[in-house]
C-alpha cells in the first residue's frame, strides 16, 4: 500500500462528513440524514491495519462532532468500535460479495447510530452544559443543556440509516476499488518460468 | 488478538476522547468552532457551485415568465410601500402613546441577512450553519428569524460561522404566548418527536387558557432572547396534561425549517 489508499480514505472520510452537512439532499427526501461513515469504517476495516481504522474513526467522528451540536468526540466511540470489531474478525468476514457488504453496511450503521444515542443519553449527566443565566423562563440555557427528544420517530431513523448503510457499504467499496486500480500500480502478474534450480530437488542426509 | 502497539493506540484515542468530552463547555464551544471553519473553504465551494447552477437555471427561464414574474414583484413591491408607510404612522402612533405613559421607545430592529450553509449531520439535533461569524459581530443567543416567523437563536459563534439551533430542539424552548388571549407557554420539541421538525409543543399554558385550532402562537418576549411579537405559528390541537394542571398545544411552525436558505439574525 502506497500514500494513496490512507489519503484517499482520510478525504473521504472529512469529505463525508462534509456532505451529510452541506447536502440535504437525503433530509429532504425521507426527512433522516443517513450516516454514511460507518460503511466507510466497514471498508477501512476489512482492508486496512488497525492504525488506520483508528485514524479514520478519529477524524470522521472529530468532523461529524464538529459540524454537529452534539457533544465533541462522542460519535469517536461506536465508529472506533465497529472498526476494531470488523478489523478483528476479517479473516472470518467475506468481503468481496456485495450482498456481505451491504449486511456488514447495514449492521455497522445500526451500531453506530444506537450507540451513539445510548451513549449521548447514558453519559448525558456528565455531557450536558450548565444553564448560562438562571431566571424564570429556559430561554438563555447552554447550547447543551437538555438531552435529545426521543420518540417513535426514532425506528424511522434507524430503517433509514439501516438502508442507507446497506447500499452505500458496496459503493464505498467499489469507489475505492476504482481508486486503487487508477491510482496505485497493479502487481505485476507472476510468469509461468521456472528456472532449472527451481526444479532441483534438495536432498540431504538425515 | 490485540498486538501491544495496537493496545496503546486505543488507549491513546480512548484518552483523546475522555479529554474532549471533559472539555468546559466554553472550550468544548471553541475547539468545535475551530474544528468546523476547516470545512470553510468546501462550504464555499458548495455555494459557488450552488450558484453556478442556479445561474444556469435562470438562463433557462424564457423571457415572458420573466416579464409576468417582475409585473408581480412589482405589484408587491407597491402593496409593501403602502402597508410600510400605514406601519411608520402606527409605530409614530406608539411611540406618542409610550411616551405619554412613561415607556421608554421601542428601539427599531437591526437585522443582518445570513445565508445558510449547512445543517447539523446528526438527527437528534435540530441546527444549521450560517456564513457569519464573531468577525460580523454575531454572538450568542442572538434571535434568528425570516418574513415568516422564528427560526431559532445563535448557539455557538466561530470567526466566520455560527451554529443555528432551531426552533423545536430541545435546547431551543421559546417563551411564547397566544396572540388573541395572551395566555403564555413554553415553545419546545413535540413530545415524541416529529420527523420533519414542523410541529412543537406549547407547554405550560394555564388549564383557563382558551386554546382553538388555528390561533396564532406569537414570542411573548419574557424569556430575555426572543422579543416580543414574533409569529412562531398556529395551534393545531390541545390536551390536558399534568392531571390537568395545565394545556398543552400542539403547534404548526410558520417557517418551513427544512428548506431554509436565507434567514435575519437581530443584532442589538
Amino acid at each position: 500500500m502506497n500514500w494513496v489508499h490512507p489519503t484517499a480514505i482520510l478525504l473521504t472520510v472529512l469529505l463525508l462528513a462534509f456532505g451529510q452537512a452541506a447536502l440535504p439532499g437525503f433530509r429532504e427526501i425521507t426527512s433522516v440524514q443517513p450516516d454514511f461513515l460507518p460503511a466507510v469504517m466497514v471498508y477501512v476495516a476489512l482492508h486496512a491495519g488497525l492504525p488506520m481504522t483508528t485514524a479514520a474513526a478519529l477524524l470522521g467522528g472529530l468532523a461529524f462532532d464538529a459540524l454537529s451540536a452534539g457533544p465533541l468526540g462522542l460519535s469517536v466511540v461506536p465508529l472506533i468500535a465497529v472498526g476494531v470489531f470488523l478489523h478483528l474478525r476479517r479473516d472470518l468476514l467475506l468481503r468481496d460479495s456485495a450482498w456481505a457488504q451491504a449486511l456488514l453496511g447495514a449492521g455497522a450503521a445500526l451500531v453506530t447510530s444506537m450507540g451513539s444515542l445510548i451513549l449521548l443519553l447514558g453519559l448525558w449527566p456528565l455531557l450536558s452544559g450548565a444553564a448560562e443565566t438562571s431566571g424564570p423562563w429556559p430561554e438563555r440555557l447552554g447550547s447543551l443543556t437538555t438531552p435529545p427528544i426521543v420518540g417513535p420517530g426514532l425506528l424511522w431513523q434507524w430503517l433509514v440509516t439501516a438502508a442507507a448503510g446497506a447500499v452505500g457499504t458496496p459503493m464505498v467499496f467499489g469507489f475505492f476499488r476504482w481508486v486503487d486500480t487508477t491510482f496505485q500500480y497493479q502487481p505485476v502478474p507472476k510468469s509461468g518460468y521456472r528456472t532449472d534450480r527451481d526444479r532441483e530437488i534438495a536432498r540431504g542426509r538425515r | 488478538m490485540l498486538r501491544k502497539p495496537h493496545l496503546v493506540l486505543l488507549i491513546a484515542v480512548a484518552l483523546v476522547v475522555l479529554v474532549l468530552l471533559a472539555l468546559p463547555e466554553q472550550t468544548r464551544s471553541r475547539v468545535r468552532m475551530a474544528i468546523a471553519s476547516l470545512f470553510l473553504p468546501l462550504f464555499g465551494l458548495a455555494s459557488t457551485a450552488q450558484n453556478a447552477v442556479d445561474r444556469a437555471a435562470a438562463s433557462a427561464v424564457p423571457r415572458g415568465t420573466l416579464v409576468a414574474r417582475i409585473r408581480e414583484l412589482e405589484e408587491q413591491n407597491r402593496r409593501f410601500q403602502l402597508e410600510a408607510v400605514e406601519a411608520r404612522a402606527a409605530a409614530r402612533e406608539t411611540d406618542r402613546l409610550r411616551a405619554m405613559a412613561g415607556y421608554a421607545p421601542r428601539s427599531p430592529w437591526k437585522l443582518k441577512p445570513a445565508r445558510v450553509i449547512g445543517r447539523d449531520p446528526a438527527n437528534w439535533w435540530r441546527g444549521v450553519h450560517v456564513d457569519l461569524g464573531a468577525r460580523e459581530g454575531m454572538m450568542t443567543n442572538l434571535p434568528v428569524l425570516t418574513p415568516e416567523g422564528l427560526v431559532g437563536k445563535v448557539a455557538e459563534v466561530g470567526p466566520w460561522t455560527s451554529r443555528v439551533v432551531l426552533v423545536g430542539d430541545p435546547n431551543c424552548p421559546v417563551a411564547a404566548a397566544l396572540a388573541d388571549s395572551g395566555s403564555t407557554g413554553i415553545v419546545r420539541g413535540v413530545s415524541g418527536g416529529d420527523i420533519e421538525g414542523a410541529i412543537v409543543d406549547l407547554s405550560f399554558l394555564p388549564r383557563s387558557a382558551v386554546v382553538r385550532p388555528g390561533m396564532r402562537v406569537v414570542t411573548s418576549g419574557q424569556g430575555g432572547v426572543f422579543p416580543s411579537g414574533i409569529q412562531v405559528g398556529e395551534v393545531i390541537d390541545s390536551r390536558a396534561v399534568g392531571e390537568g394542571v395545565y394545556l398543552d398545544a400542539r403547534v404548526r411552525l410558520s417557517v418551513n425549517l427544512g428548506a431554509l436558505d436565507h434567514v435575519w439574525i437581530k443584532v442589538p
